[in-house]
């Protein structure tokens, strides 16, 4: 969780540090790339809650994810149809789907505690 | 082992995250900033006010200078018999040019659109620069001396064209759904005769607008605001 803030607070220094220009045609890839990014943080604390987390699931799903939203947005591009909305669409129901787990697994981590500690006051 | 590999894994995903978060934030502040920079309507508006005086000021000058001159020539005029005929040439070619406000018969042609009964406006241009084309063209043909639209004069230099919501006519602009003024000066009855004869007013400028005209015998037609100048036509000496 630490390692998470720490690359993330990077991330936003080097991004307003560096004078990087990508190009205006560019920006429907960064949007892609943006929501894989959530995607991905989201599926791996949800996986780290379920102690389900694999480190090449994570990185093979980050970086295939994100090659084939990238070609998405490629084809749209060559075709003349924004198909990337569809990456953008599954992107977001997959976050979404994410954040109910972690919720319900925190909501559920809670009662537990709660129970444990009314046990406690039992004894 | 595993345990360090899947934080730094995260970890990187999170750095490209808020590089490129941190990237299009930028990006769109930068955007912003552009625009701001650019003029509001109410500067733009402004600034053709003072230009619209400024106008009005160096019209003023011309005009005095414009008198200044022409008591020069008559100065110059009263000394011999040549020098008058050269004023009359001279005379003859500002007409010519509109370079002088003239007066004479002729007919006024009023264009208004017409207002719809159902309260929308007419949707397009109800007068185009080809109606006032055909028109002008129409009145040259019999004879017409000299030419005004709205005030402009028409000179042999004067264009007239649609550019985006307005006719332009030697560089001055009239709108397209308010009323035009042309006037006219010639025999009146060979203008009237033509504007009488079907055809030669565009059926569809019937259509949309309402045209009347009446003759006077006495019209004033304003000179033309142009600097008449030539920077590539030079007479061919023989």
């Amino acid at each position: 969780m630490i390692f998470a803030i720490i690359g993330l607070i990077i991330g936003i220094v080097l991004g307003f540090l560096l004078n990087i220009n990508i190009p205006m045609k560019f920006s429907p890839y960064i949007s892609i790339a943006i929501i894989a990014c959530i995607d991905s943080i989201f599926g791996a604390i949800s996986a780290n809650l379920s102690k389900t987390f694999r480190t090449d699931i994570f990185i093979s799903g980050f970086i295939g994810n994100a090659i084939l939203a990238a070609l998405l947005v490629y084809l749209g591009d060559v075709l003349g149809i924004p198909i990337y909305i569809a990456a953008v669409i599954l992107f977001g129901s997959r976050i979404f789907n994410n954040f109910a787990i972690i919720r319900r697994l925190l909501l559920e981590r809670a009662k537990f505690n709660k129970r444990w500690s009314d046990a406690d006051e039992d004894k | 082992m595993n345990k360090r590999l899947s934080k730094i894994s995260v970890a990187v995903v999170c750095v490209i995250f808020g590089f490129l978060l941190s990237y299009q934030i930028k990006v769109l502040h930068i955007n912003k900033m552009q625009s701001g920079t650019k003029k509001q309507n109410a500067e733009i508006s402004l600034e053709i006010e003072q230009l619209q005086k400024q106008k009005e000021e160096l019209k003023k000058k011309i005009d005095s200078l414009q008198s200044k001159i022409a008591q020069y020539e008559q100065a110059a005029a009263s000394k011999d018999e040549r020098s008058k005929m050269l004023l009359e040439d001279l005379k003859k070619m500002r007409i010519l040019n509109g370079a002088t406000k003239v007066k004479g018969e002729g007919l006024i042609i009023r264009i208004s659109p017409k207002s719809n009964i159902f309260g929308s406006a007419y949707e397009g241009q109800p007068i185009t620069d080809s109606n006032l084309l055909a028109i002008v063209n129409e009145l040259y043909s019999v004879g017409a001396e000299a030419i005004s639209i709205n005030g402009i004069r028409i000179t042999a230099r004067s264009g007239i064209r649609t550019a985006s919501n307005s006719i332009i006519i030697s560089n001055e602009k009239i709108s397209y759904n308010k009323p035009v003024e042309i006037k006219a000066i010639g025999n009146k009855d060979l203008l009237e005769a033509a504007l009488n004869f079907p055809g030669n007013i565009p059926n569809t400028l019937y259509q949309n607008c309402d045209i009347d005209w009446k003759s006077y015998d006495e019209i004033i037609i304003p000179k033309s605001n142009e600097l008449v100048e030539f920077k590539y036509a030079v007479p061919l000496e023989k």
